[in-house]
């Protein structure tokens, strides 16, 4: 189905990996360390690299750092907990996506997905719906369960934005970048109350929000009709 | 140069001294013929010899004799002598004279030297005393310097300490520059030694009123030095003994974490190895619920390990000092709901309940270590309530609270339950872990943490330090 490049310095993850993408289909080449996962993702030509953030001679950062001089393939980056910092600093680098070790298989293959379908460029429905939640981008229009949600002009480009890229983590960066402009990466406040007011109009809860995912110290997903 | 500087003064002394007495014994000689009255030139002698020492009272003695022969023997104003036994009169006298000036200011030095001799020891003593006494030498290098400067009026004293081949300055005194005065230099070293191995290093300046240091200084500054390098290797064999015994005391804790662990990691392993064995048996025929039923019991024990692990890092980061927190503004109800949602599969048939008004608790927190510290408060309320009873998670501004239904704590486990390797009473398993790494985070976080009994169970409570964001509209 589609070609993908593993690379992490654990035999046992990478064997692993290997004989569970396979079985789901894909192709799957092995990388040891950074240096071998850029000069495979240079030769081999994946379309989709898995890629540990802890490994010798080169770590994630630096390899996903040289592969974005060449690729625009996603790139899922593999790390512990508590590499937030990390993690973030990867996902601006260029990654597209992150999975924390020890991480189950299903959730794993659903990160793939995503991205994988955003790769292939296929055009963002115009209407995206997943559990009762409704956004047409074309009319602007926001319904949760067929009743209308009135958004605020930066409620709704932060919206908008996660819809794009539904599935998928944006960094805190990304989104006020994104809702508020480059200037404005620094005021995680801003973001903190407007995701707050955000999720009250969804009707989701602040302990369990359902559609706006937090990802701690990282940033928010929401929730993807491609999970279930 | 003593001599030199003393020499003036003590010949115009001496000459004022017989002149005032020859003047008297003129005086008496003009109005009675009396006998001899060479005698009264002792008095003086012995009063300068006690003033000024041996050099003023010779010159007296000599001076004497002459002024004697000059004036009051005759034939007068020669120094010629008429009767013979004058001349043995004359030579009595001059030996007197000089003897009993000796005498007297040989007697004199010693008296003063006796005197300065108890001084310095009194010194060494109060030195001695108070090196022993005290408990934090480097704090009073200057102060014992002090002393000792101000006691042998020293314009200054410094103290070197050698550290692995590099001499450091320890503490030192210097007399404030009057600007006058030439600028002090330093005069000798003394060296403080233990056998052949020198800890230390004096350096001495010259005494304020310019006179040279005395033997009896020079023993005193020695004697110190001593005492100084004795004090210098007490204290390192002190903080030796303190390093053993951290030694010690890491190597007890090694030991106990060691077993404690080996102990946890073994039991997941152990579940983990008899599934995957039994899933691998040849010929074994399981049904698709059974098969179920160990692939779900390799999965929940891998997330216990999985947590142990964590908790072995916290632990090691806490105890090396490196559990920096990465304070954000994050929602307590999420962080809570989020733990409760992972441990629920491996309750063990509690009901985990999340006890929260349904808005946004905002604390300033590091959200994996918070999330630790419930984890391990939850694992906890869990292994220790009743079989089957809820364990319900509270949430409040700037607070969390977990509950559990069971065993109450007795007096002894309250003060002790955060302790490291506390597993408390009964038969409650844990590598006595959790709670201390949640006292650990907490503190780390400026927060506290503490544990209550409640009517029919224990309530632990987080408190976070109050502090509101700043909420930009």
């Amino acid at each position: 189905m589609s070609r993908i490049l593993v690379v992490d310095d654990a035999a046992e993850i990478r064997n692993l990996l290997k004989r569970t993408l396979t079985a789901h289909g894909h192709a799957v080449e092995l990388a040891e360390d950074g240096i071998e996962g850029v000069d495979k993702a240079r030769t081999w030509e994946p379309d989709l690299i898995l890629l540990d953030l802890a490994m010798p001679r080169m770590g994630g950062l630096s390899a996903c750092q040289h592969i974005r001089e060449f690729s625009q393939e996603p790139i899922i980056v593999l790390s512990v907990m508590g590499e937030e910092q990390d993690k973030v600093r990867v996902l601006d680098a260029g990654a597209d996506d992150y999975i924390t070790k020890p991480f189950g298989v299903e959730e794993l293959l659903a990160r793939i997905r995503v991205a994988l379908r955003r790769s292939a460029g296929t055009p963002t429905p115009s209407v995206f719906s997943c559990d009762g939640l409704a956004v047409d981008l074309d009319a602007r229009r926001v319904t949760v369960d067929g009743r209308e949600v009135h958004l605020t002009p930066i409620e709704y480009s932060v919206l908008s934005y996660l819809v794009r890229n539904a599935g998928r983590v944006l960094t805190h960066t990304q989104i006020l970048a994104h809702a508020w402009g480059p200037e404005y990466t620094g005021e995680l406040q801003y973001l903190r109350s407007f995701i707050g007011q955000l999720r009250k109009k969804l009707g989701d809860s602040a302990a369990r929000p359902h559609f706006v995912l937090t990802e701690p110290g990282v940033g928010y997903r929401l929730r993807s009709p491609d999970w279930a | 140069m003593t001599i030199s500087r003393k020499l003036p003064t003590d010949l115009l002394l001496s000459v004022a001294t017989v002149a005032a007495i020859s003047g008297g014994i003129g005086a008496v000689l003009s109005r009675w013929q009396t006998g001899p009255l060479s005698v009264v030139y002792i008095l003086g002698i012995l009063w300068l010899a006690a003033a000024r020492g041996r050099t003023a009272a010779l010159l007296a003695a000599c001076e004497a004799f002459l002024v004697y022969d000059w004036f009051f023997v005759p034939p007068f104003h020669t120094l010629d002598v008429e009767q013979p036994q004058e001349w043995l009169e004359l030579g009595i006298f001059l030996v007197v004279a000089l003897v009993a000036g000796q005498a007297y200011a040989l007697q004199r030095r010693q008296a003063l030297q006796a005197a300065e001799h108890d001084r310095h020891t009194q010194l060494l003593y109060e030195l001695s005393t108070e090196l022993t006494v005290q408990e934090n030498l480097g704090r009073m290098f200057d102060r014992m310097l002090a002393i000792l400067a101000e006691g042998l009026g020293l314009s200054g004293l410094r103290l070197y300490v050698w550290r692995e081949g590099v001499r450091e300055l320890s503490g030192g005194v210097e007399a404030a520059s009057d600007g006058v005065s030439e600028p002090v230099t330093s005069v000798y070293r003394v060296p403080c030694r233990i056998g052949d191995r020198e800890l230390a290093e004096m350096e001495v300046f010259q005494k304020s009123d310019g006179q040279p240091l005395t033997e009896d200084d020079l023993r005193v500054l020695q004697g110190f030095g001593n005492q100084m390098a004795n004090a210098l290797e007490r204290r390192r064999l002190e903080k030796e003994e303190q390093l053993n015994q951290v030694l010690a005391e890491a190597n007890r804790t090694k030991s106990s974490l060691l077993a404690a662990v080996s102990h946890d990691l073994r039991t997941p392993l152990a579940a983990i190895k008899a599934s995957a064995t039994s899933l691998l048996q040849a010929g074994a025929a399981f049904d698709e619920a059974e098969r179920r039923e160990f692939l779900d019991a390799v999965n929940r024990e891998a997330d216990r390990l999985d947590r142990l692990v964590r908790n072995l890092l916290d632990m090691s980061r806490i105890e090396s000092g490196a559990l920096a927190p990465r304070l954000e503004w994050h929602n307590l109800s999420e962080i809570a709901a989020d733990v409760i949602d992972r441990l629920q599969p491996v309750s063990d048939g509690h009901e985990l309940q999340l006890v929260a008004e349904d808005r946004e608790f905002l604390a300033h927190v590091d959200y994996v270590q918070l999330s630790q510290v419930l984890t391990n408060l939850v694992d906890n309320a869990i292994r220790h309530g009743a079989p089957l009873a809820p364990v319900r998670v509270c949430v409040a501004d700037g607070q969390v609270w977990v509950e559990n239904h069971g065993r109450q704590l007795s007096e002894d486990e309250r003060e002790h339950i955060f302790d490291r390797f506390y597993r408390g009473e009964g038969l409650a398993s844990g590598t006595g872990l959790g709670l201390a790494i949640a006292k650990g985070v907490m503190e780390a976080h400026g927060g506290r943490i503490w544990a209550d009994n409640t009517p029919d169970g224990v309530a632990f409570h987080v408190a976070l330090p109050a502090g509101v964001p700043a909420v930009v509209a």
